[in-house]
């Protein structure tokens, strides 16, 4: 037999430097009991020539089988062999015996409290000369524990929207779990075994070297970098990356898209810049209306002022009519009709109340708007009151006007019979505000510079117990595929910079959250959107459930 | 004429103890002492009955080596063993995919490699 012609690679033998070294082990008979009764693992013992099987206490112990009253014992240890691995436990173990191939094998075995444990499976053959497997010896070693802790790490790693990836110190990727980013994110482009300069922008492998290198002695300590990697002319998505030097030679890396935050910021500026601008238009109208009640004023005076001294000059020219014809007044006339020729007079008289008039038309125009703003930017912000919708539609589409009026024509009709409605005034004309100014956008999309006009009606009435409000464009409609996300917050079909696509969030916020009453719309492409606002009459109700749906 | 024998190791070590089994038994032995020299080496060696090769070597692994000696279609019928000391089942399964002929573990039985070698290269002469 050439059992024991083994002998360990050149140099390997032991020495006595107090190195640690490969060598033979003394006194193996002594040695083999003492591993028998140090090891957790089962152990077989398998006679290829007789088919005899031997096993020791521990593999019965392994899978629960250590028990002899237990029934339902296997025969051997293919009989625990979860069916699904059966066959690949076949042919390794065929490639083992016939081709010499290593056995190290994975395979779920079934314990006896049912269920199945994953075992390891390491296996060596004693050959004959010719390579015949005489006997093999195979260990099963349980390691259930180590792949749920595997697995739950991954199903952690998993669960993260982050992109999750570790990398050596030659900078290539050795693990990888891929974030919901931005489709192009740089982290989008990582590759399994590739480096980073091959996946990644210059300057973001730049920010993660310049991590890498910090002088740290200590793992576990992270480390942070933001960036902003420019995906357009305008656009950018931006990510906080934490480094953690994971071992020797190594660092795990997670990067977080956190786009949204810095939209989400960057909005909240603009709304607050719009929201100084609306409490400063508050004042600006209160400031404006003084004046022009006096300037009004004025001009009432002037026009009756401007009455009385045309009447007063038709008399004067009656008089003067009268003079011409006596001897005496002969020169006295020509020069008062010199005078009234010089300061044309008659066109004055026709012309100056037309002016004062148009004046006072304009000053009118002016009343209303400002009138209008301050109603909107005070209309009684979350306070639920008895509201006059009609003024309140009004006034929105007064302050809209320099919106809608290039482009289209708005006509507002009010039920009658519309009773008060109790309800946030602040809140609805927002709402009516951005319904119309999307009226108006949609009206401009669809006929471009053509001359021609929309219409935006606006209708208000009384449907039971709810106030119905309907406004209708003659805009683009909506395509299809914005149509199930038109009330989620930042959804906009509007170009960058131009809508903030809050408006219709906030409204179905509004009206469905705050109202209890409900926003929908119809839709054609080409020929127009309605949208419809119900609200209750006598206001949302405390004992309405919470989650109202529209 | 004897057979041509190629071992990749980097270590000179295990170079000269199979060189040694190798020649003794009969084999004509040439070397290589890492990938990327494994390969200049089978693609100017035509005749090449055997290479054996380490898995964990710098420039270029075996399992990579194997796997690009493979890709051409010159080489589909050279016999690979592999020999190391690497147990991993993940490597293993991509040596068997990638063509390898045989995985021993070092350090190996001297009869056991003469054995596999003479299965795969047929005898010395």
């Amino acid at each position: 037999m050439s059992l024991d012609t083994t002998r360990p690679a050149a140099g390997a033998e032991r020495r006595a430097s107090g190195e640690l070294k490969a060598a033979r082990l003394p006194d193996r008979g002594v040695m083999l009991d003492l591993l028998l009764e140090a090891t957790q693992d089962g152990i077989l013992d398998w006679d290829l020539v007789s088919g005899v099987e031997a096993y020791n206490p521990r593999f019965l112990h392994l899978f629960g089988f250590d028990d002899e009253s237990v029934e339902d014992r296997p025969r051997n240890w293919r009989d625990l062999v979860h069916p699904d691995d059966a066959q690949r436990a076949a042919r390794e173990l065929h490639d083992h015996l016939e081709e010499g191939w290593p056995f190290v094998t994975t395979l779920r075995m079934r314990h006896y409290c049912g269920g199945y444990r994953t075992i390891l499976l390491r296996g060596a053959a004693q050959r004959d000369t010719r390579l015949r497997p005489l006997r093999v010896v195979i260990i099963f070693s349980d390691i259930s524990e180590r792949v749920e802790l595997e697995e739950r790490h991954v199903a952690l790693a998993q669960a993260l929207p982050d992109t999750l990836f570790r990398v050596s110190r030659a900078g290539r990727v050795l693990e990888l779990k891929r974030g919901s980013d931005h489709a192009q994110s740089p982290f989008q482009k990582l590759e399994l075994g590739l480096e980073l300069e091959a996946c990644l922008p210059a300057a973001v492998v730049a920010g993660l070297s310049e991590l890498f290198s910090a002088p740290t002695t200590d793992t576990g300590t992270p480390r942070h970098l933001e960036l902003a990697t420019p995906i357009g002319p305008a656009t950018a998505v931006h990510h906080e990356v934490c480094v953690v030097k994971s071992g020797e030679d190594e660092w795990v890396c997670i990067a977080r898209d956190v786009s949204e935050r810095h939209t989400f910021a960057e909005r909240l500026l603009q709304s607050e810049k719009l929201g100084a601008i609306g409490q400063l238009a508050a004042g600006v109208a209160h400031e404006i209306n003084t004046p022009m009640q006096f300037i009004g004023d004025n001009l009432y005076f002037a026009k009756t002022a401007i009455a009385d001294l045309i009447s007063h000059g038709a008399r004067v020219r009656g008089l003067v009519d009268e003079a011409s014809r006596s001897e005496l007044g002969g020169n006295l006339v020509s020069s008062v009709e010199e005078s009234e020729r010089d300061g044309d007079i008659p066109y004055v008289c026709e012309e100056l109340p037309r002016a004062i008039e148009r004046s006072l038309d304009g000053i009118a125009r002016v009343t209303t708007i400002v009138r209008a703003l301050k109603t909107f930017a005070h209309p009684g912000g979350r306070e639920m009151a008895a509201v006059d919708l009609g003024r309140l539609i009004d006034s929105t589409v007064a302050v809209a006007t320099n919106e809608w009026k290039l482009v289209a024509v708005v006509d507002v009709a009010i039920d009658p019979l519309l009773p008060a409605v109790r309800c946030a005034g602040g809140e609805i004309s927002q709402v009516l505000l951005n319904l119309v100014l999307n009226a108006a956008h949609a009206i401009a999309d669809r006929i471009r510079d053509n001359g021609d006009k929309g219409r935006i009606s606006i209708a208000a009435r009384r449907l039971g117990d709810d106030c119905e409000i309907r406004i209708r464009d003659t805009g683009t409609g909506i395509p299809e595929h914005a149509r199930s996300k038109v009330f989620e917050p930042f959804f906009t079909t509007k170009e960058v910079g131009k809508g903030t696509g809050q408006g219709l969030a906030i409204a179905h916020s509004l009206i469905v959250g705050h109202h209890r009453g409900s926003i929908r719309f119809e839709t054609e492409l080409g020929v127009g959107t309605t949208f419809i606002l119900t609200i209750p009459l006598a206001g949302a109700t405390d004992d309405a459930p919470n989650a109202a749906v529209a | 004429m004897a057979k041509k024998i190629l071992v990749v190791d980097d270590s000179r070590t295990v170079r000269q103890q199979l060189g040694g089994l190798l020649t003794e038994a009969g084999y004509e032995v040439v070397h290589a002492s890492d990938g990327v020299e494994g390969v200049e080496t089978i693609s100017t060696t035509p005749d090449l009955s055997l290479v054996i090769c380490d898995v964990n070597m710098p420039k270029m692994n075996g399992v990579d080596m194997l796997t690009l000696v493979k890709q051409d279609p010159k080489n589909a019928k050279l016999q690979v063993l592999m020999l190391t000391t690497e147990g991993q089942p993940a490597l293993i399964t991509r040596a068997k995919e990638a063509g390898a002929r045989g995985w021993i573990v070092k350090p190996f039985k001297e009869e056991l490699l003469l054995a596999t070698v003479r299965k795969l290269a047929g005898a010395a002469s």
